[in-house]
C-alpha cells in the first residue's frame, strides 16, 4: 500500500500536475470569491425555489460565516472537478494500459487501490486548504474593495466558520472522489465513464430536480452539494451525509468487486 | 541497444527444472475458448520462443502467468509457485505484456521510477536500464514523444527493473526496424546467457529461431509443438545424385539393405536420417558401398527443412 501511495505521489508532485489539477481547483475557489463580492448587494431578493441562495448581501458578508462564503460557494463545483479528475484517473489507468503494468509489479489489488486512492486524497486535502487560504485572503482584499467590515471574521466565530467549511467540503470531496473512482473502475474508460458521471451528477439531477421537488432529498449529487452548505430545506445535513455515506459505500463496494474480481484485459 | 554474448547455448546443458509448468490451462470468454486444455514447460535458464499465428491465444495465456486473467480451469506453477497466486513470484518475474502501457505526459525515465516505487524497488539502476535498451539519450523526454520502436525498449527496460529471474515478453519485436530487430535478439540472447529464463511470444518463428533453444507452439488454444527447435525441423534428409541414372536402382537398394528408406526424385535419391548423431557414419558407409558397386557419386546435398516452413507446416495441419 505505501510503494502504490509512493508511485501516485510521483506522478502527482509534477509541476504539470500541481499547476493544472490544483490550480484549476484553486482557481475555482478565487473565481467563485470574486463572483461573491462583486455581485453582492444590500438585497438579494427572495431565494429561488428548493435551492439557499448563492448571492449573499454584504450583511451576510460582514459575518463570520463571510470568511468562507465564496469558498463555500465553489465547494460543490469543487466537489464535481474532483469526482471528474478521479474518475478520469482511475479509468485512464484501464485506458492507457498502466494498470496492467503496475499490477505485473503489484499483484496484491486491494493495497494498490488504495494506495492510489490515498495519495489522490491527500493531494485533495492539501490543494484544498490551499484553495481555502487563498480564497480567504482575497476574500480579506475584496472586502476591502467593497467596504465590507471584516472584525467578525477574526475571531474565533470566524475560524470556526472557516474550520467548517473546509470540513463539509473535504468530506464532499472525499465523498465525491470515491465515487468517481468507484465509476472509472466499473465503466474503466475514461470518456465513457466522465460523460456517465458528469451527465447524472450535472444535467441530469438538475432536470429531474426541476419537475420533482423530492430530488435534493434523495439524488447523490445533489446531496453532497447539500453537504458544503450545511444543508438545505430539502435535505439536512445529517441526512445529506447520511445518504451520501451510504451512496458512496454502495458504489465503493460495486467498484472494489469489480476491480478485484474481474480480469484486465485491457 | 547494448549488447553481449549470442551463441546458443547447448541443449543438454539445460537445468532440467522447470521455470513455467502449465496444465490442462484453459480460458473461456463466454462460450469461446481462447486458450484450451494447454499443457506446456519453459525449461529453467532457457530462451523459450512461444510461437502461433494471431489470435492463437498467445497473449492470454502470457495474461494468465501474470496474474492478470484467471484461468476458467488448470492451473501450473511458475517460479515454483502457483499459478493463482501471482503475489508469491511476481516479484521476481519481469513482464511486457501486450503493447507497453506507460503514462503519456511522463518522462519514460519518470515511468519507470513510478513503475519501481509500486513494486518497492531501487530506482537507482534505472539510468543503466535505459542505456541498455538504447533509450539513454532519450530517457527524459515524454513518453508520448517516444515512437513505437522506443515504446518497446521502455517496456523491456520496465520488464529488467528488480534483475527478474524470469522475463515474460509479448511481441517485444513489434514495431521495430530490421537493426532493432536484430538488437532485440541479440538482447534476448544476451539476459538469457546472463542465467536468466526468457519467455518470449511471437506469430513469426523467424524472429525467434536463430536465439532460442525452446519452442513452444499454439494454435486455437492448444499446443501443437514443444521441444528444441532441432525437434521441430524433424527428420533431415539427404540427396545422393549418381553419375548415370540408370545406377539409381541399384544405390537405392544399397541404401535400403541398410534400413533407410530411400526415394527416387528425378535423378536423384532422397534418403532421410531419424537420427541425426548417426548421419556421418551411415553416409561414409552408403559412399563406400556404391564405390564397391561401381556407382560413382556425383553430388551428395543436404536437403535442410527449414524451420519457418516446418513451423508454417505445423500451423498449417501438414503435420
Amino acid at each position: 500500500m505505501i510503494n502504490s501511495f509512493h508511485a501516485e505521489w510521483l506522478k502527482l508532485k509534477r509541476p504539470a500536475v500541481i499547476l493544472g489539477a490544483g490550480g484549476a481547483l484553486v482557481l475555482l475557489a478565487c473565481l467563485a470569491v470574486v463572483l461573491t463580492f462583486a455581485a453582492a448587494s444590500a438585497d438579494v431578493g427572495p431565494p429561488p425555489l428548493n435551492n439557499p441562495p448563492l448571492l449573499s448581501t454584504t450583511a451576510e458578508l460582514a459575518t463570520a460565516a463571510g470568511i468562507s462564503r465564496g469558498f463555500v460557494i465553489a465547494a460543490g463545483f469543487i466537489g464535481i472537478l474532483v469526482f471528474v479528475l478521479f474518475t478520469a484517473s482511475v479509468a485512464g489507468e484501464f485506458s492507457q494500459g498502466t494498470l496492467r503494468a503496475l499490477l505485473t509489479r503489484q499483484p496484491r489489488r486491494t493495497p494498490l487501490l488504495i494506495g492510489k486512492l490515498g495519495a489522490l486524497l491527500v493531494a485533495s486535502a492539501l490543494t484544498l486548504a490551499v484553495a481555502l487560504a487563498a480564497s480567504i485572503a482575497l476574500s480579506f482584499a475584496l472586502a476591502a474593495v467593497r467596504g465590507i467590515s471584516t472584525t467578525n471574521w477574526l475571531t474565533s466565530s470566524g475560524a470556526a466558520e472557516a474550520g467548517r467549511a473546509y470540513r463539509d467540503t473535504l468530506l464532499t470531496v472525499v465523498l465525491f472522489a470515491i465515487l468517481g473512482t468507484a465509476l472509472g473502475l466499473i465503466v474503466r474508460s475514461t470518456v465513457p465513464a466522465v460523460a456517465i458521471g458528469v451527465g447524472w451528477m450535472m444535467p441530469l439531477e438538475h432536470i429531474v430536480q426541476g419537475v420533482w421537488a423530492d430530488a435534493g432529498r434523495w439524488f447523490p449529487g445533489l446531496l453532497l452539494n447539500a453537504i458544503t452548505r450545511s444543508g438545505t430545506d430539502l435535505a439536512s445535513y445529517d441526512r445529506s451525509v447520511l445518504l451520501g455515506l451510504i451512496y458512496t459505500a454502495a458504489l465503493a463496494l460495486v467498484g472494489a468487486a469489480s476491480f478485484l474480481r474481474r480480469d484486465v484485459t485491457t | 541497444m547494448s549488447v553481449t554474448a549470442t551463441a546458443r547455448p547447448d541443449p543438454a546443458a539445460r537445468p532440467m527444472n522447470a521455470a513455467i509448468v502449465v496444465h490442462g490451462l484453459t480460458k473461456r470468454f463466454g462460450q469461446r475458448a481462447a486458450v484450451d486444455d494447454l499443457d506446456f514447460e519453459v525449461p529453467e535458464g532457457s530462451l523459450a520462443g512461444f510461437i502461433g499465428p494471431n489470435v492463437a491465444g498467445k497473449t492470454t495465456t502470457l495474461r494468465m502467468l501474470v496474474g492478470l486473467l484467471t484461468p476458467t480451469a488448470g492451473g501450473g506453477d511458475v517460479l515454483g509457485q502457483q499459478l493463482t497466486k501471482p503475489e508469491r513470484y511476481l516479484g521476481r518475474v519481469g513482464a511486457l505484456i501486450e503493447a507497453p502501457g506507460f503514462y503519456p505526459g511522463l518522462t519514460g525515465e519518470h515511468n519507470l521510477r513510478v513503475l519501481a516505487a509500486a513494486a518497492g524497488l531501487d530506482a537507482e539502476p534505472i539510468p543503466a536500464l535505459l542505456e541498455r535498451v538504447g533509450l539513454g539519450k532519450r530517457a527524459h523526454d515524454p513518453y508520448k514523444t517516444y515512437s513505437l520502436g522506443m515504446k518497446q525498449r521502455l517496456g523491456i527496460a520496465a520488464a529488467l527493473l528488480g534483475d527478474p529471474e524470469l522475463l515474460i515478453l509479448d511481441e517485444p519485436a513489434n514495431g521495430l526496424d530490421p537493426q532493432g530487430m536484430r538488437d532485440m535478439r541479440l538482447l534476448l540472447s544476451a539476459l538469457r546467457n546472463e542465467g536468466r529464463t526468457v519467455l518470449v511470444s511471437s506469430h513469426l518463428l523467424g524472429e525467434l529461431e536463430q536465439i532460442c533453444d525452446w519452442l513452444i507452439v499454439i494454435k486455437d488454444g492448444r499446443r501443437l509443438f514443444q521441444g528444441a527447435p532441432e525437434e521441430l525441423l524433424g527428420v533431415e534428409q539427404l540427396s545422393l545424385r549418381p553419375e548415370h541414372e540408370r545406377d539409381l536402382a541399384a544405390l537405392a537398394n544399397i541404401v535400403d539393405s541398410r534400413g533407410l528408406e530411400p526415394q527416387v526424385v528425378g535423378a536423384q535419391l532422397v534418403v532421410p536420417f531419424a537420427d541425426p548423431d548417426a548421419r556421418s557414419d551411415e553416409i561414409a558407409d552408403i559412399v563406400r558401398a556404391a564405390t564397391a558397386a561401381g556407382i560413382t557419386l556425383v553430388e551428395i546435398a543436404p536437403q535442410n527443412t527449414h524451420l519457418e516452413q516446418s513451423y508454417l507446416d505445423l500451423i498449417g495441419g501438414r503435420r
